[in-house]
Parts: C-alpha cells; structure tokens; sequence
C-alpha cells in the first residue's frame, strides 16, 4: 500500500468525485446543445402557446446522459440511459430513455441460464413521466433495425396519450428516426384549419450514450404532444364490425419533420394513422411480471393489430406505443 | 459547510458534496466493520458514492436523514453485490472514470481502531472457536475460501449433501452464539 501525498484518503476521493460531478454537468450541457438548437428553431417555426410553453422550459432539460428516474420494467433490462427529458403540456416531467433488453426463447424460465444462441437483443425507448412512476416503452427487435430505421430517417405513429398526460394531451406521436436527424418538428391541422406545431421531445441515442447501455444501435427517438381538438382527416365510415381495438373514424392529419444540424428538413413524413382506440385501458403497471415486455406483447398481438382484426382477449390492452413497420 | 436540504428536488453539486463530508467517514467505518478489511471497505466507499451521484435523480427524500437513508440503501447493495460476487462492483467509478486512492498505513491502521476490527475479529475467533472442527472446516473452505460444495465434500471426503449440512449447521451455530453474545456495537 503506497501511502498518497499529505491528503486524507477520503479528502483526494471527495476530490476526484467532485471533478467527476462537474464533469458530468459539463457533459450533459454539451449533449443538451443540439436539442435547444432544434427547439428554437421549432420556436421560430411557429409561435403557437404550446410552442411557447414548451421552449419555456427548455432550462429544465436536465439528466441526459444520467439514469432513468423510474425503475424500467423490462423483462430482461440491462442497462438504460436518458437521453431526453423535459415537460410535457401540462407540466408533467418526462423522461425519454433508452434501454437495451433481450428476449429468450419460449420456455426459458426464471431462474435457468439464458440459452445465448436463443437471446434476441432489443433496443427499446421509453417515454417516462417520473412524478407518477409511469413507463410506455416499445422494443425493436429485428435485426435489420438499423438498416431500416437509417432508410426511413423518420417514422412515427399516433397513438391514445397516457393517462398521466391527460387531458393536456390527447394523442402522442410515436416514432424513432436515423442517426443524422438533429431534431423532429411535428405538425397537426387544428379544428379552424391551421397547421400548427406541437410540442416535441427528441432523444438521440449517440455514439457515446449507446456505449453507456452496450447498444450497437444508434439513431433518434421523438414523442409529439398532441392536443384535443385536431382536424379529422376524412370521411372513412367506421369499421360496422364491433372490435375491441378500433380505428378512430377520422384520424387526423400529423406530419412529421426530420431536420439536420443546421436546421435542414432531411424528411418528411405522415404518422401512421391507425390510432388504437382502447376499450378497456390497462396501465403497463397492472400487468403481471411476465407480460411486461410490451415488445412481446406487441409480437404476440402484432397480426391482430396489422390486420385491426378483433383481437384476442390476451391482446385486449392497450399497446401504449406502436411498432414500426405494422401499417 | 452547505446543508443537505433537498426540497427543491434531487441534490448536486454543493449538496452532494455535503453528504460525502458528512458520511463518507461513517459510511468506511460502515464498511469496515462488515468486510473487515480496510482496504475493501474503501473500494465499497469509492464505488457508494459515485453510484450515489448517477442515480441521484432517484432519490425522493426531502431532508438529511431521507439522503443518509438512501445513501446507505445503495452501499448495502453494493455490500451484497460483494458477498454475491466476492468483489467490489466496480461499475459507478469506471463510467466516471475514477480510480480509488490508496491509504496510507498510517490511515489503515486508524481505520481499523475507529471500526474496533480487533474486537471484531476476535469475537468471530471466539465464536468460531466455539463451533466444532468439522463445522469450522467446512465453513472455511465454503464461505473463507468460496469453493463449490462439491470441491467442499472432496477435500473433507463425505458426500455434497453431508458438507451442505455442515456449513448449514456451522453457520446457524454461528448465527445463535452472536444472538447470545453480540458483537461490539458500531461507535458511529
């Protein structure tokens, strides 16, 4: 054992730790500056009082980089990091993370070793809302993600807003997009017609945050606040078959921008429209330990849900987020 | 020195550094006392509070006595990650890149009075003493040297059931003589 300089030992590590402290502010400014860039430039699109109150609270966009405030509920989470947060209309704190998770095959139980040639590794994100320890998380799984997720630059879906962000926000859009996307403005056509903005939060899993939760998989995750009283779209009838999931008879009008560094519109495109309309809401955290992997969930129930077919009574919860790639 | 207060939400900065003045000390004495070596106990400091620091935006209390709570709820994580895994965890102080400072004998020594190691060890030699050769055996080899039972029945040549039994039994011994006869209370 060497002894150290005159310092006590615990006054050199109080030392260290609080270089490591102010470093890890110093960081997270640096990783914040691409979003405030992103919301100004989404500020000066268009003045809406959402716009507003969002960009007014853009001084609390605090943590990125630093755990999750909520404890996950993956099946398998290994680890997770913030990559986003802020407050949603309303003013509830939120939280968008990224996490990686696994699957493993059907019939592995808790407590065997997981069979490695059976796991299947996921990226997931999650829109957390802290203040009442709710997650909605979604899972990618597919093995050509990147590749998809890099030829689309950006995809979204609407679906019903939690219930912790209600009545604020009615419906939330959804969506992941590619590594160059800076920032994601999403705009809706409101009731007297106009196009407006609506507030967005936008997390990108970089290089260096990807590394921190042992993902190979980069790219961006954004979540709109849609409010009540959109435009309907068109005049599609309702389905006359009675489903426990129903599409909304107009769904409205979202299109969402992928912009670069400089503000340059890289993408456009349309929400998925096939709003799931929930008959009997079930909050994630109702459900038992081994159906809380939405991803599973959602694979379980995904033919239902492509096909808005009556779904079964296991699939009758509410998949809070949609999976990529089911139209 | 600046109050631990966090009414206004999670504490950083100025704060944080509060709770490390304020515990840090206890908090190797804590340590020490369970692990019984100085230098391991601050490895488990050195990992306590950098964990702490990144997960501080967990923490939901609203006073000093809430963060000290929490502050040890985490170091007895880590103090079971240890008896699971029979080392410090390690991960806190990789990501932010910390090394742990070593003490001075000087300090080693001044730790092992304030956490009355001696009396410690020599009350865990007293009741060891009190058990029988064959449990003390088994339980050296098992929870001393960590070895699997089947390598525990080997070297004491009875079957894997038998040395389970053994280490059952001297363990339950162990537990009922400090029950009896507790150890040395903490000074902190």
């Amino acid at each position: 054992m060497k002894p150290t300089d005159e310092r006590e030992t615990l006054d050199v590590l109080g030392e260290r730790l609080t270089e490591a402290e102010q470093g890890m502010r110093a960081r997270r400014r640096g990783l914040i500056v691409p979003t405030l860039a992103g919301v100004a430039l989404l500020v000066g699109l268009s003045f809406t009082p959402p716009g507003r109150v969002f960009a007014g609270e853009i001084g609390d966009l605090v943590g990125i980089g630093d755990e999750p405030s909520v404890e996950q509920r993956f099946e398998n989470e290994a680890d997770a990091v913030v990559v986003d947060a802020g407050k949603a209309p309303g003013g509830s704190d939120y939280e968008i993370v990224a996490l990686t998770s696994f699957q493993v095959s059907i019939g592995e139980m808790p407590g065997n070793p997981v069979i490695e040639s059976e796991r299947t590794d996921e990226l997931c994100f999650s829109l957390d809302i802290p203040s009442r320890g709710d997650t909605n998380g979604i899972c990618f799984t597919s093995e050509n993600f990147q590749e998809e997720i890099e030829e689309r630059v950006v995809r979204g879906r609407l679906n019903p807003a939690p219930a912790v962000l209600r009545p604020e926000t009615e419906l939330i859009v959804s969506g992941h997009a590619s590594a160059e996307v800076a920032d994601v403005s999403v705009t809706y056509i409101d009731e007297d017609g106009n196009e407006e903005v609506a507030p967005v939060g936008f997390g990108r899993l970089t290089t260096e945050l990807a590394d921190e939760i042992g993902s190979e998989r980069i790219g961006g995750a954004f979540y709109a606040f849609l409010p009540t009283g959109l435009k309907k779209l068109d005049d599609e009838p309702p389905s006359a078959a009675p489903r426990r999931f129903s599409t909304l008879p107009k769904p409205p009008r979202v299109t969402i921008t992928a912009l670069g560094d400089s503000g340059e519109v890289i993408a456009r495109s349309q929400a998925d429209r096939s709003v799931l309309s929930p008959v009997r809401p079930v909050s994630f955290q109702d459900l038992g330990e081994d159906e809380r992997s939405l991803g599973h969930f959602l694979r379980k129930c995904e033919e239902e849900i492509a096909l808005e077919a009556p779904l079964r009574p296991e699939c009758e919860i509410r998949p809070v987020f949609g999976k990529p790639g089911v139209e | 020195m600046p109050r631990l207060s966090t009414a206004e939400g999670p504490f950083h900065g100025e704060r944080f550094a509060a709770l490390y003045q304020e515990q840090s000390h206890d908090l190797l004495v804590f340590f020490a006392r369970r692990v019984y070596e100085p230098e391991l106990a601050l490895d488990l400091t050195a990992e306590t509070f950098p964990q702490a620091l990144i997960s501080r935006r967990k923490f939901r209390g609203t006073n000093d006595a809430d963060a000290a709570r929490w502050l040890y709820g985490i170091a007895r994580h880590q103090l079971h990650h240890y008896f699971r895994n029979g080392e410090a965890e390690g991960k806190a102080l990789r990501k932010l890149g910390l090394e742990v400072p070593d003490m001075s004998d000087a300090e080693l020594a001044r730790l092992v009075e304030e956490s009355g190691l001696d009396e410690l060890r020599a009350a865990m030699n007293g009741a060891l003493s009190a058990l029988s050769n064959e449990q003390r055996q088994a339980l050296q080899l098992r929870v001393v040297h960590e070895l699997p039972y089947p390598e525990v029945a080997s070297r004491l040549g009875i079957s894997e059931a038998s040395a389970r039994a053994r280490v059952s039994r001297g363990l339950r011994a162990l537990a009922s003589h400090f029950e009896s006869n507790p150890l040395p209370e903490e000074a902190t």
